[in-house]
């Protein structure tokens, strides 16, 4: 089968299954320690400390998060502002079809107390949507496939097994070491697990 | 506890907690309780108590809102704050609360002169006062000011009693025990404090009032209580017995939890002016009328960047809230600014015929000085930590 490019089944990586999640945070320390840069931990529930086990620091989604919500406050005050023709005040003419400058209760013509709660929900749902967005982006979904799912224990992975896998781009990757050590730190279960033809 | 751990934990000097707010406290006794009285007696009596009633509160509030952290912290029987526990402890022991229940008696025995609605003939030409006056008289004041010291005290001396037997037996099944008392305290609390706060502060407006006056000032108190914990426990992170445990997670915990009370008091307090501003009823916007002049509308400006917008944005980095020395200075930050915040929603309110602030000031310190004073004494007389074991695990997996 060809698809331009090589798609023959390749190395992923070393999956160990732990049944603990103190088990697999000493684990991750094991690898971490011993160098190695490419891995990935895969757990049922929210493991506290793991990230700062696996030194993550990717804050891309952080950032994408306060420019969606710093876009949300200008767009929700801006089209406040704007279409309640506020910009005439400060000698900038806007076509009258733009403008809806209305008494309304007898406020000034750029209320801004009365805009705040409009701002606060455009800043609340762009930062929704950045957030989501951006952590789809950056993890690629959607993924109908995923070459971890080739590993045969992994099924328990969103159930009560705990998982580390040491992926095969690292430039340290020597599966027969890694699976020692995995054993080492009380794996259940190590596989050496391959791509997938096709992917 | 590891043993590197024990060996710090003993290398380290004493915690200065104690000694420092004696000193602090007799200090400020002193000089204010010599500004209040040099400025404050020639400006009559009636000033004078008004003005006391400022320092007075603002101290109460203090006490307050450490009782209602101390709930909190026993109803969801939290973990990570058992470090501070003793702090809140003390800021709201039995014995601090009787003292401030006495020193409530100069307000509640001269109301007439406080007090507009005591007036008879004020209320005889008023026909709003007239229609409030179920409420607006001295046994209502009396039974919603002394019942909620009384209340206070019990549950204090409920709970710290529990408190301290755990930590003499080490019987953990009393966390249970209080985790009984103080669900129902937390829903007596903020029910007995509405009246507190109506009774004492929102009916120096007679005419005025608020619908979230009380929960209001119940959160910026505890805010305040835990901006002036993070500056005690923050600056003393290097000493006996707080190494190791005041730590990064603890910040990060507490700063958490500053965080979420800093964006509750800036809701409620925009939410507050939006309604009134968006209504325009002159029955409620005269409370913000009396505050558009000077100083008052710079500190309502003040308010919005110094006690919501730089704590928000400083609040908002997980770094510093991982680092006990930034958040140290937060807490003296935001601790300070709520005295002014706090000038701000109650001088106008007292209608001071000759206004000086140095009268309000030196009442504040004053106040202040005595409550440091009786907090140093309570937090000396007891062992900083309760019942230490596992807080090694509670630092880790907190």
């Amino acid at each position: 089968m060809s698809h331009g490019r090589d798609t023959a089944p390749k190395p992923y990586g070393t999956v160990a299954g732990f049944a603990t999640a103190d088990e697999l945070l000493a684990a991750t320390q094991a690898v971490v320690n011993a160098g190695y840069k490419k891995l990935d931990a895969y757990s049922p529930v929210p493991v506290h400390g793991l990230a700062d086990v696996m030194n993550f620091k990717d804050f891309r989604l952080h950032y994408g998060a306060l420019a969606g919500g710093l876009t949300g406050a200008v767009v929700g005050m801006g089209l406040q502002a704007i279409t309640g023709g506020a910009l005439n005040r400060i000698g900038i003419e806007l076509p009258a079809m733009w403008q809806y400058a209305h008494n309304t209760g007898g406020k000034p013509i750029f209320s801004w107390p009365m805009f705040i709660p409009v701002m606060f929900e455009c800043t609340i749902l762009l930062t929704a949507f950045a957030v989501v967005g951006g952590l789809f982006a950056l993890c690629g979904l959607p993924k109908p496939h995923h070459p971890i799912f080739n590993a045969e224990a992994f099924h328990r992975a969103s159930q009560d097994r705990y998982f580390l896998c040491v992926e095969a781009t690292d430039p340290r990757y020597a599966p027969d070491q890694v699976a020692s050590l995995m054993h080492e730190m009380g794996a259940e279960s190590v596989e050496h697990v391959m791509t997938s033809e096709g992917y | 506890m590891s043993d590197t751990e024990t060996t710090m934990h003993e290398s380290a000097p004493k915690n200065t907690i104690g000694t420092n707010y004696s000193i602090l406290g007799v200090l400020l006794l002193l000089v204010g309780g010599g500004l209040f009285a040099a400025t404050g007696m020639g400006a009559g009596m009636e000033n004078m108590l008004r003005s006391y009633l400022y320092g007075y509160m603002f101290w109460s509030g203090m006490t307050i809102g450490c009782f209602g952290l101390m709930l909190l912290h026993h109803t969801i029987r939290a973990r990570w704050s058992r470090p501070v526990l003793r702090i809140w402890e003390s800021a709201c022991s039995p014995l601090m609360l009787v003292i401030q229940a006495v020193a409530f008696l100069p307000i509640a025995m001269n109301l007439k002169l406080i007090y507009k609605w005591m007036k008879p003939e004020v209320v005889a030409v008023d026909k709003i006062l007239q229609n409030k006056a179920f409420y607006l008289n001295p046994t209502v004041f009396y039974i919603t000011t002394f019942g909620f010291f009384a209340f206070m005290i019990f549950w204090s001396y409920q709970l710290q009693a529990l408190q301290r037997k755990e930590d003499a037996t080490g019987d953990k099944s009393y966390a249970d025990k209080r985790a009984v008392w103080a669900p129902p305290g937390l829903l007596f609390f903020v029910l007995l404090l509405n009246f507190f706060y109506t009774s004492v502060l929102m009916s120096l407006d007679a005419h005025w009032f608020s619908t979230i006056y009380g929960v209001w000032l119940m959160v910026g108190f505890a805010l305040a209580g835990l901006a002036f914990t993070g500056m005690t426990v923050g600056t003393q992170h290097k000493r006996a017995p707080f190494v190791g445990i005041i730590n990064e997670k603890f910040t990060y915990d507490i700063g958490v939890l500053t965080l979420a009370f800093t964006l509750l008091w800036a809701y409620f307090t925009f939410s507050q002016f939006l309604i009134t501003w968006s209504g325009n009823l002159p029955e409620f916007t005269v409370w913000f009328v009396d505050r558009s002049v000077q100083p008052y509308s710079t500190l309502a400006g003040m308010g919005m960047f110094a006690q919501f917008l730089i704590p928000f944005i400083v609040l908002l980095q997980p770094a510093s809230r991982r680092n006990p020395a930034v958040f140290a200075a937060l807490g003296g930050w935001v601790f300070s600014v709520r005295m002014f915040d706090f000038y701000y929603v109650v001088v106008p309110s007292l209608h001071l015929t000759s206004p000086n602030a140095l009268t309000l000031i030196g009442g504040l310190f004053a106040m202040g000085g005595l409550w440091l004073l009786v907090f140093a004494l309570q937090y000396k007389s007891r062992p900083e930590l309760v019942n230490g074991s596992d807080y090694q695990l509670a630092a880790n997996h907190g």
